[in-house]
């Protein structure tokens, strides 16, 4: 499975600076949110860097189905990606293209799950 | 078996520069070591390189008819010689030797280029009609043997093989990125391409001729794959099925027409199984069987094939392919496929034909050729459950039938059913188009043409070989039944130039090694054709009434297996530190570069990936073999063909009228 060494000279995002463990521990704490649009713009690196071989660029909203930038077998790796990076818990039911077939989407879903860790910290 | 070279001026010049045709009969040494022929008769010339198999004493060609007015050069075996032969003598016919090559020009002369219809075999040939002052060109129903040409400079040049034709300083090498878009879309060039600009092949069931004075040749079609199912027989399962035995008997014993012994390959599989029964019984010698087994027991099948042997009690031979193996064989294979492949899958079936001359056979039978006319594919089954599920596209039981595609690719078996559906939904309610089943695919490969440069994009942009393709497939084709439509498509733009090519023809005769299949005897093609297709796949089931065919043939074990597709190791044979040198030279942005079929930063990204997945999915594994074995291909012979390479062959003996006193005729 692809990892972050994988995607190299793309995955330094401007609003990246940090080590992803630091960011999520910020975010999960409640410091320093990493911002919507930085994790868009990491799973933009991300998915043009892994499956568009680095040219070209993918909007948040575009299918990533429909558009043939993922096939059945490259969400499997899409979804490592997302619960590694974004130390998110991804169950099999939410392996649905709802929530995997547009970076929007992508984006959403881990904001949910990020504020569910969030509310049950603090409950 | 062998390899044919030769010209035709179509100006009735001299065909070739001196000592050309000795230097190409060189280039194709390695299909035929043996011997060498040529023969000269004003504008045209043929060579042939010999692999002696049937009359070894007096098959050197050219040959000849009785009076020496037709002449002609055969890659291959018409396996029906003997039937033919005799009936040929018996209508006063004399013949010079007992080979099967003579019997083309027998019945040339008396059904022209008709006599294709006649024969049973797997050949090319070139045919000299001295009256006429015609060449004639054909290959056989599904293109088992290869056979290219070129027109330059008013010269008619063909070969078996493309490197043949680049000994010629007058053949332009450059690259047919259209055939480039295709391999990447179909894993081959359509049917009459090359990836070679300029250079075609004559398509299986095709025939060329060529005459002084024209200026360009003329190719036709002899033979079409039709499938036509005869509902109406009135024969039940077992008639189907004791036909199909009857005939793939036949097809076998055939088969085993040789003056050398016949060996058989086990993949340890249904159909390689089968006729390496059906061989042990009839094969006048003890039966050797050779198989490939892997290191990796993923791809490893060494306990089915053994089995098999035990049970059939042959003389046994297996070749484990390391994952190192690979790597090291990929130039070579190369080399001999003259195009770029997408698996590793050939590079094996290399080495086993080297295993093959190393135990002194020259010919070996395989199952090749039975998934696709007994719909053994899960690609079949994939079509069949989409359309079933199309009808209703909205129904949530039909698209569970989804898990039971492919179950032996664990990537798709972990995927989630929704993303299974999302995934096979594509296109799902398209059924009206010819190619439903293999659109899916196509698209799926097309992923990899994103590693295409700029330059290459550029020169393709608005390019579409959908239409090259529906101009090729039969005009009726729209209105068959949705398996035999693909099965049609399976054959003619897989089987024929990938299979047949990549993983047949030229790996084995890189080492001289003749394969026969069996299934492809167009008797058995032709009938599989006419069975219903509910009875061709009976539900889910695959190869149903071959099975029922072979049933007492084979272990239970081995006739109850479900399809298992050849495959063999990607990632491990060419990344890693284990990784032969050239895999970054080749891919190199300087090298890629240099070539400028690809993007050299998306190449990069790709082999980075691959080195640091611990899974290299399936379409970045097609996208490394397919970018590494194109930069192989671009530098082996558009960067560095030498032909200086190819030296004047030695032992050719010229043959005809002109020919020195005391050669034949």
């Amino acid at each position: 499975m692809a990892t972050e060494e994988a995607i190299g000279p793309d995955s330094g995002g401007e609003d990246i600076t940090r080590p992803i463990d630091d960011q999520i521990g910020a975010e999960v704490g409640g410091r320093d949110p990493m911002s919507s649009v930085a994790i868009r713009e990491q799973l933009r690196d991300y998915i043009v860097a892994n499956y568009l071989f680095g040219s070209g660029t993918v909007g948040d909203d575009v299918s990533l189905l429909d558009e043939g930038v993922l096939d059945s077998m490259g969400v499997l790796e899409l979804v490592l990606f997302v619960e590694e990076t974004f130390d998110v818990r991804i169950a099999e039911y939410d392996v649905v293209p709802e929530n995997f077939d547009s970076i929007g989407a992508i984006a959403s879903f881990i904001e949910v799950k990020w504020n569910d860790v969030r509310q049950a910290l603090a409950s | 078996m062998c390899g044919i070279a030769g010209a035709l001026s179509l100006r009735g010049a001299e065909p070739l520069g001196p000592r050309v045709l000795r230097r190409m009969l060189t280039a194709l040494q390695h299909r035929g070591p043996e011997a060498a022929g040529e023969y000269y008769a004003g504008p045209a010339a043929l060579g042939h390189a010999r692999l002696s198999i049937i009359d070894l004493a007096g098959g050197l060609q050219p040959v000849c008819n009785e009076d020496g007015t037709l002449w002609a050069v055969v890659n291959g075996e018409i396996f029906n010689y003997v039937e033919l032969g005799r009936e040929l003598r018996a209508r006063g016919h004399r013949f010079r030797t007992e080979s099967d090559s003579e019997v083309v020009l027998h019945l040339y002369e008396e059904l022209g280029p008709e006599l294709l219809e006649r024969l049973n075999g797997q050949y090319a040939f070139a045919l000299w009609d001295e009256p006429r002052r015609r060449l004639l060109l054909a290959r056989d129903r599904l293109g088992v043997r290869p056979l290219f040409y070129t027109v330059v400079d008013g010269t008619l040049l063909f070969a078996s093989e493309v490197k043949a034709l680049l000994v010629d300083p007058r053949v332009p090498r450059r690259v047919d990125l259209c055939a480039l878009d295709q391999i990447f879309t179909y894993w081959s060039a359509l049917p009459g391409r090359s990836l070679f600009g300029g250079i075609q092949e004559v398509p299986a069931g095709h025939h060329l001729v060529a005459e002084p004075g024209w200026d360009t040749p003329r190719l036709t079609r002899y033979w079409t794959l039709r499938f036509t199912p005869d509902g109406q027989a009135g024969r039940d399962d077992e008639g189907y099925a004791g036909r199909l035995r009857e005939l793939l008997v036949d097809a076998t014993r055939l088969r085993l027409r040789a003056d050398v012994p016949v060996g058989a390959y086990l993949s340890g599989g249904l159909d390689s199984s089968a006729i390496a029964a059906i061989a042990r019984r009839y094969a006048p010698n003890r039966l050797q069987t050779f198989s490939v087994a892997f290191a990796d027991r993923v791809f490893d099948e060494r306990l089915f094939q053994r089995r098999m042997a035990q049970r059939l009690e042959v003389d046994h031979h297996i070749i484990e392919c390391r994952p190192q193996d690979i790597g090291e064989a990929l130039p070579d294979v190369i080399w001999h496929t003259e195009t770029p492949i997408l698996r590793t899958a050939p590079a094996p079936l290399f080495l086993l034909s080297a295993l093959v001359r190393r135990h002194g056979l020259k010919v070996v039978l395989t199952g090749e050729g039975s998934d696709e006319m007994f719909a053994g594919y899960s690609l079949f089954k994939e079509a069949v459950v989409r359309r079933f599920w199309a009808r209703q596209p909205d129904s949530r039981l039909r698209p569970l039938l989804l898990r039971r595609l492919y179950d032996w690719l664990p990537e798709l078996q972990a995927t989630s059913q929704p993303y299974l559906e999302a995934f096979f939904r594509q296109g799902l309610t398209e059924t009206a188009d010819p190619a439903y089943s293999h659109l899916l695919r196509w698209r799926n490969t097309a992923r990899i043409k994103r590693l295409f440069s700029a330059e290459t994009r550029a020169a393709l942009e608005g390019y579409d070989s959908r239409h090259e393709l529906d101009a090729l497939l039969p005009p009726d084709l729209p209105s068959w039944d949705l398996l035999s439509r693909a099965q049609y498509l399976e054959v003619a733009t897989f089987l024929t130039p990938y299979l047949l090519s990549s993983q047949g023809d030229r790996v084995a005769m890189a080492h001289a090694v003749e394969g026969r299949f069996p299934f492809l005897d167009h008797r058995v093609v032709e009938f599989a054709a006419t069975i219903p297709p509910r009875r061709r796949l009976r539900g889910l089931h695959e190869k149903d009434v071959l099975r029922q065919a072979v049933r007492d043939l084979l272990p239970d074990d081995i006739w109850g297996r479900p399809k298992r597709p050849y495959r063999a190791p990607i990632a491990a044979a060419l990344t890693g530190p284990g990784a032969p040198e050239y895999v970054g030279q080749l891919l190199s942005p300087d090298a890629v570069r240099s070539a400028g079929l690809f993007n050299p930063d998306a190449v990069s990204h790709l082999l980075a990936k691959c080195e640091s997945s611990a899974r290299v999915g399936e379409v970045d594994g097609m996208a490394l073999v397919g970018v590494l074995s194109a930069q192989l291909w671009h530098s082996q012979f558009i960067e560095q063909f030498d032909a200086g390479l190819f030296p004047e062959r030695r032992d050719v003996v010229r043959v005809g009228a002109d020919a020195p006193v005391g050669v034949a005729p």
